[in-house]
């Protein structure tokens, strides 16, 4: 679902299903401000790299804003957290974190983890870990498959009773009671 | 509006009261179980699902009721203890849905703590009275691994082979044995070949979050079809409040809430209550009456005291080649007991094992058990080296018990049919802290002699998700909640058939102890059926 379809569905209005059958509510999604904001913090977070790409590059964006759009409460803390790094960025620099060069969103950042916000910035970065590294795409470039349960998974080789060869010729271990 | 008696009416449908019905049913006995929970269907597991990881943090299938809040589930308030570590499951097979699966039994040892190292107290029963119980158990749940371990006594031959051990399990092996540590394959839940008309594990992994295989025994699919079969009734979402008792202070029958929230009595000449160590004290404690002011069963005080939860520490090693940890069982695919039995000289008695461990997927590698994944420049160089090249080694040590760590009942918090939730106390004693400060710098050299070049240690101790210990088994009335049998000093007809019955915990997993004392339970209110009112 993308940002300007959610956006215009009413507070309360839409009912979706979440996972394993639970009904989860759909809110409207961050405002555009948070949005440029979030996209800044992510691509810091998981930069370009390394033969890999950004968070913002894999739907990173679209993941988080249809999470935050499922809970009002984490919504609500995005909005907090991320103008929190606003403020730690004119504090530090004088300037918006959009507006900041990569090193000096680092430090931002840095100072947010540290000491402004850091229960805020685990929250943050755990979520841009999460829409990250469930994208296939991404999945394919670490070497991850997951195997549904129709698809056969790698053989692994037989349990091989050999490799317990030295600890059979230990004595036991166990204390015998009365 | 009360319902047709029954010989037996069973509350709870997980590990001890599938295993108890099962057995009674077969006997002959009519048994009906009350379950608040439904049961789940295999595609709506999360293990289907390619972001499962997630039910660790958050979602429906969470292991907290305290995350889950489900109308099924009921709050635990903790002290001591976060609210996320309460784990346990409310639905057919209970928290068997949810568990790894790994199926040790006690040592001989673990019987006779206060004899042996002058801590705790001796269990009214030993080893050799539950030895034929272990084995039903393992041919009923269906069972994969290898007898000959010598850090156990003699077992029968195991119902499927081991596992494969993989990258993982042979690479921490040849750790162990450069140590010239014990070490063993795990006995799983987990058949390894078709058996029992269910189809074997096909090693795809995340087993935590519901096997739709069916290779992992939860009960749901192993005791629940034979005792339906048999002519065991099973009413779910069925939230028992109380259990009545009648004018001679035996049990009556419990007052249950159906699905629509009607309450309904359900008669019965026995009652077996199956709740887990804080369900069943929550239930025992909230069965107030005339005769029994302060809960049923409680004469001695100890309904709800020496709650017992395994405490633990993880370390992670990581590793050059890939170990290719998120395929496989999850659960430990290996174990040591090398510091199983207590050695004073260590400077603290008990003992823990050594559990070797595969991992989820990229996210929770990226979250981090020990640490996350550093964010920034050097994000993907670090995920490179530790996914999937990561091993992790659990500490799971023996708790005493102590009086203050306890479950009551919480002034404030109900669950949705307003009956009072359990408040739970806990804190680690020094004893433990020493054990699991042992066991870290011993799996540390064990992953160092395994090859690792990274170690990963936060030094964080956390529960397992085992609850025990809340209604005591002992000889004395005055200190313990029930005798050998399972069955409570203080009213005939009751029996308590839980991890709530633990005299002490041992270092392993409960679950195979715990669905053993079932069966010799069921074939103890059996033998005395000629005494049902």
């Amino acid at each position: 679902m993308t940002t300007a379809s959610m956006g215009v569905v009413g507070v309360d209005s839409l009912i979706v299903n979440g996972s394993i059958g639970v009904k989860k509510r759909i809110f409207p999604t961050f405002d555009s401000n948070v949005l440029q904001l979030l996209r800044a913090a992510m691509d810091e977070i998981i930069p370009s790299n390394d033969g890999m790409p950004a968070a913002s590059q894999v739907g990173g964006m679209e993941y988080l804003e249809r999470i935050a759009g499922q809970d009002l409460q984490l919504r609500h803390e995005f909005d907090e957290g991320l103008a929190t790094l606003d403020r730690v960025s004119r504090a530090q620099f004088e300037k918006g974190f959009v507006q900041l060069s990569p090193e000096q969103r680092v430090r931002a950042l840095s100072e947010l983890e540290t000491t402004a916000a850091p229960g805020f910035f685990g929250v943050l970065r755990d979520y841009v870990y999460e829409a990250y590294y469930l994208q296939p795409q991404v999945q394919k470039l670490i070497g991850y498959e997951f195997y549904p349960f129709r698809k056969p998974v790698p053989l692994i080789k037989p349990f091989d009773e050999t490799v317990l060869g030295k600890v059979r010729k230990m004595p036991k271990l166990y204390r015998e009671v009365w | 509006m009360a319902d047709k008696r029954s010989d037996v009416v069973v509350i709870g449908s997980g590990a001890a009261g599938a295993a108890v019905t099962w057995k009674l049913s077969e006997l002959g006995a009519k048994v009906v179980c009350l379950e608040q929970g439904d049961w789940i269907r295999p595609d709506d597991y999360p293990s289907s699902r390619p972001d499962y990881e997630i039910q660790l943090r958050r979602g429906a299938f969470s292991f907290s009721p305290n995350i889950r809040r489900h109308p099924e589930d009921y709050p635990v308030v903790t002290a001591g203890l976060k609210p996320e570590e309460i784990a346990m499951f409310n639905a057919v097979g209970g928290s068997t849905i949810h568990w790894e699966g790994h199926f040790p039994r006690f040592h001989p040892s673990d019987f006779r703590v206060k004899s042996l190292d002058g801590v705790a107290d001796d269990w009214p029963i030993r080893y050799e009275d539950l030895e034929p119980y272990y084995d039903l158990n393992d041919r009923q749940m269906g069972v994969s691994g290898l007898s000959g371990d010598p850090a156990n006594p003699p077992r029968s031959p195991r119902p499927t082979p081991p596992l494969p051990l993989g990258n993982l399990g042979e690479t921490i092996g040849r750790g162990f044995d450069k140590m010239s540590w014990h070490w063993w394959v795990s006995d799983l839940a987990m058949i390894s070949r078709d058996y029992d008309g269910r189809r074997a594990c096909d090693l795809r992994g995340r087993c935590n979050f519901g096997c739709p295989v069916g290779a992992k025994a939860s009960t749901d699919k192993t005791y629940w079809p034979k005792a339906l079969r048999r002519g065991a009734v099973l009413k779910t979402r069925a939230r028992v409040r109380e259990i009545t008792v009648d004018e001679q202070g035996g049990a009556r029958g419990v007052l249950y809430y159906d699905h629509h929230g009607n309450l309904r009595e359900q008669l019965a000449r026995v009652v077996v209550v199956s709740c887990n160590g804080i369900g069943t004290p929550r239930l025992l404690l909230n069965s107030k009456s005339n005769r029994f002011p302060n809960g049923l069963a409680n004469s001695s005080g100890q309904v709800g005291k020496n709650f017992m939860i395994h405490p633990a520490r993880g370390v992670e090693g990581v590793f050059e080649e890939r170990l290719d940890s998120y395929y496989g069982p999850t659960t430990n695919t290996a174990f040591s007991q090398q510091f199983y039995e207590t050695d004073s000289k260590r400077g603290f008695l008990r003992g823990y094992s050594l559990l070797v461990y595969r991992t989820f997927g990229p996210v929770s590698h990226a979250w981090g058990t020990s640490e996350p994944v550093p964010w920034g420049a050097q994000h993907h160089r670090v995920m490179r080296r530790r996914f999937p090249h990561t091993a992790q080694i659990a500490i799971l040590g023996e708790d005493l018990p102590e009086e203050q760590n306890r479950v009551e009942l919480d002034t404030e918090a109900r669950d949705s049919n307003q009956i009072p939730a359990p408040h739970v106390t806990y804190h680690y004693s020094e004893n433990t802290l020493k054990m699991l400060a042992h066991g870290a710098a011993r799996a540390r050299e064990l992953l160092e002699a395994a090859g690792a070049i990274e170690i990963l240690d936060n030094g964080v101790v956390s529960p397992f998700a085992h609850l025990m210990g809340t209604a005591r088994m002992g000889s004395d009335p005055k200190t313990s909640v029930v005798n050998s049998w399972n069955q409570a000093h203080d009213v005939k007809n009751l029996f308590i058939v839980d991890g709530s019955s633990f005299t002490t915990c041992a270092g392993v997993n409960p679950t195979s102890t715990i669905g053993a004392l079932a069966l010799r339970a069921a074939d103890g209110i059996w033998e005395r059926r000629r005494g049902w009112a």
